[in-house]
């Protein structure tokens, strides 16, 4: 009775163990974390098509960001610890064969070229927003990172702060983009909590 | 010797096999699928023309409260200063003739860019559903008359709403 017992214990034991070990984060090399965070499989990458047009939103974790970044005075720890709080996108554009950057397409003069280069600069800003769980966020910082026509496609950087107390994001996000140049409406780009907390984290080695 | 023995059963044979043949072709040529749909409330119930209303509703109360607040400055002059009256008079036809222009152009851009979302999403759906046409039925006159049977628009509605909430 007591054998009995005691199988019982240690079978629960291990039961208990495997699920705690199953419930951590998983821990990727650099490689795996950047393909784990650009794969659509994973939640983070959201893509729309709108005719010949294509929108692509890419969520970027603190670690992602900390590893694209170099010559920082902060130590990885420390940039990880300012990103706190907030959450970060890229927004892709261009051409569904990219065979043309998209501030030059169809345009017939210069001041055209203008217009949508300063609107990118200094508007587009205003026609982007996220909602958090039931909140709405307006962008803490914008920036339009120009290819100056030698690449295919168009680049935003988008940050928002997240409501008080939230380190990183853990509520269904959705980023919404209102294209007032390509005249293609509404792009909304969804990204679920499932996928938001599950997110594996970097090797310190690599930090 | 094996053909004459069952020649009696043969030729039947046949001629119900050519038979069942002709009648699966004929029933694969009327499984030919079509459906109706109600175009206007497709077009209104489309989350993204919601969305374009709010944001064009918005560029226009800004118009509002400018011939809010030129109304209320004219009322102020209209007995005592004829000359400022006069021009807070030809500035307020002219605010609200922008804002006509605004509403006109705010239309335009919804009708445009919610066909232009919707017009592939509609063919995704009959891809999807096998369906061979889609008739739009506008009020019209175009759609006579049709039953439930063929009547997919709130099946239709929730597809390029689920499209446009969850990436395109």
């Amino acid at each position: 009775m007591t054998d009995m017992k005691m199988i019982i214990r240690n079978v629960l034991l291990v039961l208990i163990c495997v699920s705690a070990l199953s419930c951590r984060k998983k821990h990727l090399d650099l490689g795996e974390f950047k393909a784990y965070v650009e794969s659509k499989q994973n939640g983070l990458v959201s893509s729309t098509v709108v005719s010949e047009w294509e929108y692509k939103v890419q969520y970027k974790p603190a670690a992602y960001i900390v590893l694209h970044e170099s010559g920082s005075e902060l130590s990885a720890e420390e940039r990880s610890r300012q990103l706190e709080g907030t959450a970060w996108f890229n927004i892709y554009i261009k051409r569904k064969g990219g065979e043309a950057n998209p501030l030059r397409f169809g345009v017939t003069s210069l001041q055209e070229y203008e217009a949508r280069y300063n609107y990118f600069l200094l508007e587009a800003v205003n026609d982007i927003s996220l909602r958090y769980g039931a909140e709405i966020l307006r962008p803490i910082s914008y920036v339009f990172e120009t290819s100056y026509n030698l690449a295919p496609q168009e680049v935003i950087v988008v940050g928002f702060a997240l409501p008080d107390g939230v380190a990183a994001p853990s509520e269904d996000m959705q980023l919404v983009y209102y294209d007032q140049v390509f005249k293609n409406g509404i792009i909304k780009a969804s990204f679920d909590k499932e996928y938001l907390t599950k997110i594996p984290q970097l090797n310190n080695s690599y930090e | 010797m094996f053909i004459k023995r069952y020649q009696q059963f043969l030729y039947p044979l046949i001629l119900c096999i050519l038979t069942g043949i002709a009648l699966i072709s004929l029933l694969h040529h009327q499984q030919r699928k079509l459906a109706v749909v109600d175009a206007v409330r497709l077009f209104n119930e489309y989350k993204m023309k919601l969305d374009l209303e709010i944001i064009e509703r918005g560029k226009l109360s800004a118009y509002e409260k400018q011939l809010d607040s030129i109304e209320a400055s004219f009322k102020v002059v209209v007995n005592s200063d004829a000359e400022e009256a006069r021009k807070l008079a030809t500035k307020y036809q002219a605010m609200k003739g922008n804002m006509e222009q605004a509403y006109a152009a705010g239309n335009q851009t919804i009708n445009e860019q919610v066909w232009k979302r919707l017009n592939p999403l509609v063919e995704q759906y009959g891809k999807e559903q096998k369906l061979h046409v889609i008739v739009g039925a506008n009020g019209m006159g175009s759609v006579l008359y049709n039953d439930d049977y063929y009547d997919l628009t709130d099946d239709l509605i929730n597809f390029v709403n689920d499209r446009y909430e969850n990436d395109n």
